[in-house]
């Protein structure tokens, strides 16, 4: 053994030179922390015992020959067995955690990787730390490229510039992220993925590391979608039959009373025709004319009722609120047509008393409109604006959704909220009429204003603001 | 003979129009009853005159169209006029190869309804001239005996009387003799007419 070794040209030297006892067993003390270090305490016991034995033997009284008289030869072998058996406990224990810390560490590893998710993490500074195998998988990518996440992630040129605000928003305030946006998969098809990430603080609550999961949501958005458009189509050819059965009970109701007074109007020429009038008759067919004359008005009256009674609720409603909510339920459909959403909403505005179905009605229709108005232009200058403000002392609060297509020319201006006029090929041309109808029910005004010198349209409606006693 | 006093149904469910067309159809000089749906103008007893049905499409319970085609299955003749208020294509389609003799929509012009009216009444009266003279032709020929229609038969086939007597065993003589018989009888001028009412009859499903 090697420690033995060392002990023995140790011992010869100190021997040779004549150094004192104490220092003697200091330096085979270095020899015995060194051996314990190295193996296990059987070894380290061993030399510590035959340190003693030799410290005892030349270095103290009697010389060559170990029997306890000076204190040291009690303290020594104590504490050269002591140091042995604390190193090498100490070392196992060190040993151990390392092997635990491995261990752990490579559980770790295989759950990141194993996970059915995309994992990773980033550095405060959002430059990227850890991709798990999914991920690096998923996109195609080495973890050495996947690193070098600016240049070689790939974003949907229209998702990169709003997503990348969103990134460098949440690096700089520390708040988590939630986000959605296409990225390009290793088969080159862009699909939409649910992107989060949380910071993890420090003691002193600052940022240390980001840890963020992406899921793919392309057939979640594809089922969105197809549920939003089949869910329009519902509506819309609801209201089409509901319209066309409407339109024949009108018609039937209306055909009726007026085949009547023809008829009697006839009756009563015919009979005032005779070579003797028959004026009694003659009087009875007047009479019934009246009749069901009234009759017909009863019959527009109750018509135009149950067309009110499918829709009145006013409550007090924040616009704002409603223009967010009209916003998300159009987000898809703005972002399918490559039209930029914004919203302008002013902070306070005043409530109003309103149906909120109705002003709902009201905007979908005009948000439609816009997207609609922009669709011949080149992507990217597709905007369309939805603004809000409450004019003070006015008490009325206005809103505006601007488009930046291409403009209604002067001759259609007029005619735009006419009922039954559309440009469209598949439009009933309602929308606006029904629109400004609604509005003008609430108190409101509705009109379309061209932008000086520029193209796009505003439409703009106010509604007055609820105010007690403003009934 | 004076042409008997025609009557016009009228079979609407909607009370304006039913009193509104029984004034205009008295006041052209025509018969009228109404009544407010198909089942009370089926059960009601039918003066024998000529007579049309002006009818409407929609009604509650049976329907105008409905009607049309229990009254064919009931051999019950009268021409019908439709009248309504939808003005449906396919419905019209379906009235007029049913057999009607119009389809008006309301609010009709009342030249039209005239019209469809006279025509339908037209119609109506030719029918019961065609079939009064198919009665008075089959009272004839119910007097006739089981020979002479055995002789009829065979004469307005077209065989002579040679030909009719040695078919029936029987001499030429006793041929013509029932022949002239039969002559009278029909009441026939001519052979030519014996012909066309031997025809008359067999299209009326009457001879045995």
């Amino acid at each position: 053994m090697a420690g033995n070794l060392a002990l023995g040209l140790l011992t010869f030297l100190c021997f040779r030179f004549g150094i004192n006892s104490t220092t003697v067993a200091l330096l085979y003390l270095i020899v015995i922390v060194i051996i314990s270090l190295k193996t296990n305490f059987i070894s380290a016991a061993i030399v510590s015992i035959v340190a003693y034995l030799c410290l005892d033997s030349f270095f103290t009284a009697p010389l060559f020959r170990p029997a306890l008289t000076e204190p040291l030869d009690i303290v020594a072998p104590f504490a050269f067995l002591s140091t042995s058996f604390i190193i090498t406990r100490l070392l196992k224990n060190s040993r151990q955690s390392f092997k635990e810390i491995q261990e752990l560490k490579d559980q770790l590893g295989l759950v990141m990787d194993t996970i059915p998710g995309f994992v990773w993490s980033a550095l405060p500074d959002g430059s990227a730390e850890f991709l798990n195998a999914q991920w690096l998988e998923y996109t195609g990518l080495t973890l050495k490229e996947g690193l070098d996440w600016d240049n070689k992630i790939d974003i949907h040129p229209e998702d990169r510039a709003r997503f990348m605000t969103e990134w460098t928003a949440a690096l700089t305030r520390g708040k988590p992220l939630e986000t959605e946006a296409r990225l390009r998969r290793s088969d080159g098809k862009y699909r939409w993925l649910l992107i989060r990430a949380v910071p993890l603080r420090d003691a002193a609550g600052n940022v240390v590391k980001w840890y963020g999961t992406n899921i793919d949501i392309e057939d979640r958005k594809q089922a969105e979608e197809a549920l939003h458009k089949s869910q329009a189509e519902l509506a819309h050819i609801t209201r089409v039959l509901t319209m066309g059965e409407l339109t024949a009970s009108i018609a039937h109701e209306i055909n009726q009373p007026l085949a009547a007074i023809v008829n009697n109007a006839n009756a009563c020429l015919r009979w005032l025709a005779g070579d003797v009038p028959n004026i009694y008759e003659a009087r009875e067919a007047a009479g019934r004319i009246v009749r069901d004359g009234t009759r017909a008005g009863e019959v527009i009256t109750r018509i135009r009722a149950f067309l009110r009674k499918t829709e009145e609720a006013k409550t007090l409603l924040d616009i704002n609120q409603s223009i967010q909510e009209v916003a998300n339920l159009m987000s898809n459909a703005a972002l399918r047509n490559g039209v930029n959403l914004k919203l302008d909403l002013a902070g306070e505005v005043p409530e109003v008393l309103g149906d909120r179905v109705q002003l709902q009605q009201v905007l979908l229709n005009l948000v439609m409109n816009g997207i609609e108005a922009t669709v011949l232009l080149p992507r990217g200058s597709r905007e369309l604006l939805i603004s809000s403000c409450g004019a003070g002392e006015s008490g009325q609060v206005t809103v505006g959704v601007t488009d930046s297509g291409g403009g209604i020319n002067e001759q259609e201006m007029d005619k735009v909220f006419d009922a039954f006029y559309t440009t469209k090929p598949q439009g009933m041309g309602m929308g606006l009429a029904i629109s400004r109808s609604i509005i003008e029910n609430h108190g409101g005004r509705l009109r379309a204003i061209q932008k000086n010198g520029g193209t796009g349209t505003t439409f703009q409606f106010t509604l007055p603001s609820y105010r007690e006693g403003n009934l | 003979m004076t042409e008997q006093q025609a009557i016009v149904f009228v079979v609407d469910d909607d009370k304006s129009v039913r009193e509104s067309l029984e004034s205009l159809i008295r006041a052209m000089g025509l018969g009228v009853e109404i009544f407010s749906s198909a089942q009370q103008f089926l059960s009601s007893p039918r003066p024998d005159a000529p007579g049309c049905l002006v009818l409407d499409v929609r009604m509650p319970g049976l329907g105008g169209l409905d009607l049309q085609q229990q009254m064919a299955g009931a051999g019950i003749d009268i021409p019908i006029v439709f009248i309504t208020g939808f003005g449906d294509i396919p419905m019209s389609v379906q009235a007029m190869k049913a057999g009607a003799v119009e389809f008006l929509t309301k609010p009709f012009r009342e030249a039209d309804l005239l019209d469809a009216i006279e025509q339908a009444i037209g119609r109506d009266r030719a029918a019961r001239r065609e079939r009064a003279a198919v009665t008075a032709l089959h009272r004839r020929y119910q007097t006739l005996t089981h020979r002479e229609r055995e002789i009829l038969e065979l004469v307005t086939s077209g065989l002579l009387n040679k030909q009719t007597a040695s078919r029936l065993g029987i001499s030429e003589i006793t041929v013509k003799i029932h022949r002239a018989q039969v002559m009278q009888k029909m009441q026939a001028a001519s052979l030519a007419e014996l012909v066309r009412m031997s025809e008359r009859l067999r299209l009326a499903n009457i001879k045995s």
